[in-house]
This record gives structure tokens, C-alpha cells and sequence, in this order.
């Protein structure tokens, strides 16, 4: 079974990259899609020096509310996933999720939250580009 | 959304035959899938061109230089059994590659990170780069 992960952060491009996903996994069948949200503020930890059951709970529901759209949206499409939240520094954590999963590409958007919006390519894509081995799709 | 037709550019370099590679597996047991393969070659320029050189032994120049590019990832893909179709057109890469992407209507593009080109410290060459600029559907950058 090929394997893709899908970073998703609640952007409208990352919802673009989830329907293309959707829709290659159909038609190539025989496909699972990894559905990856990464929390990366972690703001609150940092101060404190340790992260609490609190803590995490909202980090998680943070993660739970950016992946709603595209959970739905892979539900209604009858799309095989699995979905899972981790914390640390977005391209890294996309491309450590990636290898560990053995996925077969990523596929995301090329700009998600808190890019600017006239890069062509935003510093995540950039940088999943540089450290993914396997092939990466860029959605607009 | 139908995902069966993918533009694949190609200039014969090992990047773009793993590019080949991978869209391969992705379209291995579909029937209907189509691939455009693509190789794009630089205008010939008027000061390259001696007063021996006819324009008949440029256009037999590049549609040589452009089977020879385009042989490896053709080979590939008929042994899967996919049909395709060779497009050798030239002008700039990246500029061709959307243009011929929006032509064909295909879904997606396929093609290696780094090309022939003389810069291979970058992570992304000069005409992928491009390319994720100008096209409208998603582009896969192989390494």
C-alpha cells in the first residue's frame, strides 16, 4: 500500500493539497493518506520549562480544530487515513513524520499560515523540499 | 477530479528519470492514464549560427538532441505501458513547461528538482522553481 502524508494547518492552500491527495488516492487506489498536524507554538512551555497536561490539551485541541475541514472532507470522500498531531518545528516534524511512517510522498501546500502571500514558496515547502528524500507535491 | 493525465519534462538527466520512476508506480494499473513527456530546448541564436548552417541542420540537430533526452524516460514508461505522448518544443523551459501543461489540461506535472543545469548546490533549480510559479495545478518535485 503506497503511503502520503498531507501537513495540514488549517489553510485554505492545505485544504487544496488534501482534495488533490483525495483525489490521487482514488484514482491510484491502494493508497492511505497521513494526515500530519504540527503544533509549534510553544510558547507557554518555553516559559515555564516544562510542558503541562493543560498545556498539551489545548495544543491539542488547537490541532484537532485546524484539521477539522480536512478531516470532514476525507471522510465525505470515503478516503482511507490516518490522522495525528506533533509538536516541534513544522518542516522538520513533517519530513522526521514522513520518514518514520516509510510514506511514498508528501503532498502539501506551497504557502500555509503566517506566509507571506507573495512568496512563490513558503519557508515550510521550501525547507521540506531540501530535507524530504522522497517526492514532494506542491498544491496553490 | 480526474488524476490520469501528467506532464513529465525531461532532459535526460538522473533527476528526471527518478521523476519518471515515480510516475510510473503512480499510474502502474490505470488504465486510462496519459503522460506528456516533455523536452524543452533553447532558441538557437542568431550569432550561433554560421553561414554553413542551414536551418534544416539546426531543427535535425535538436529533434536528435531532444529524442536522445527524452529516449530513457520513453523506455520506462512503454515497458509499464503507458501511452504517451513526446512534445519537443523550444523556448524558455519553465515558460514552455506551464504553457504546455495548460494546453493539454493535464493534472499535474511531474519533473526532477535539479536539471542539467551547471548549479547543483541549490535545492531548487532555476526552472522547477519557475515552474512552481507559472503552472496552476500542483507540481512534484523529485530528487
Amino acid at each position: 500500500m503506497r503511503k502520503v502524508l498531507v501537513p495540514v494547518d488549517g489553510s485554505p492552500v492545505a485544504e487544496r493539497a488534501v482534495e488533490f491527495a483525495a483525489a490521487r488516492a482514488s484514482c491510484a487506489g491502494d493508497t492511505k493518506l497521513m494526515l500530519l498536524n504540527v503544533q509549534q507554538n510553544l510558547e507557554h512551555w518555553r516559559k515555564r520549562g516544562l510542558l503541562n497536561e493543560q498545556d498539551l490539551k489545548e495544543l491539542r485541541a488547537h490541532g484537532e480544530a485546524e484539521a477539522a475541514n480536512a478531516r470532514s472532507l476525507l471522510d465525505r470522500a470515503g478516503v482511507l487515513y490516518d490522522f495525528e498531531i506533533a509538536f516541534g518545528r513544522p518542516a522538520e516534524v513533517i519530513v522526521r513524520v514522513a520518514r518514520e511512517q516509510k510514506c511514498d510522498s508528501i503532498v502539501m501546500g506551497t504557502r500555509g499560515l503566517g506566509d507571506v502571500e507573495s512568496l512563490i514558496l513558503g519557508s515550510t515547502a521550501y525547507k521540506v523540499i531540501q530535507l524530504a528524500q522522497m517526492p514532494v507535491t506542491l498544491v496553490k | 477530479m480526474a488524476m490520469r493525465k501528467l506532464l513529465l519534462p525531461t532532459d535526460g538527466s538522473a533527476s528526471s528519470l527518478r521523476a519518471t520512476e515515480f510516475l510510473v508506480r503512480l499510474l502502474a494499473g490505470q488504465p486510462a492514464a496519459e503522460v506528456h513527456l516533455l523536452h524543452v530546448h533553447s532558441p538557437v541564436m542568431a550569432w550561433e549560427i554560421s553561414p554553413h548552417v542551414t536551418a534544416e541542420m539546426v531543427r535535425r540537430f535538436h529533434e536528435q538532441a531532444g529524442r536522445d533526452a527524452v529516449k530513457g524516460a520513453r523506455a520506462m514508461l512503454d515497458a509499464a505501458g503507458i501511452p504517451c505522448q513526446e512534445h519537443l518544443v523550444s523556448g524558455d523551459p519553465a515558460e514552455v513547461i506551464a504553457s504546455v501543461a495548460a494546453r493539454e489540461g493535464v493534472d499535474g506535472i511531474v519533473m526532477g528538482t535539479r536539471g542539467m543545469g551547471p548549479v547543483k548546490s541549490l535545492v531548487l533549480g532555476s526552472v522547477a522553481t519557475k515552474v512552481i510559479h507559472l503552472a496552476d495545478v500542483p507540481v512534484t518535485l523529485v530528487k
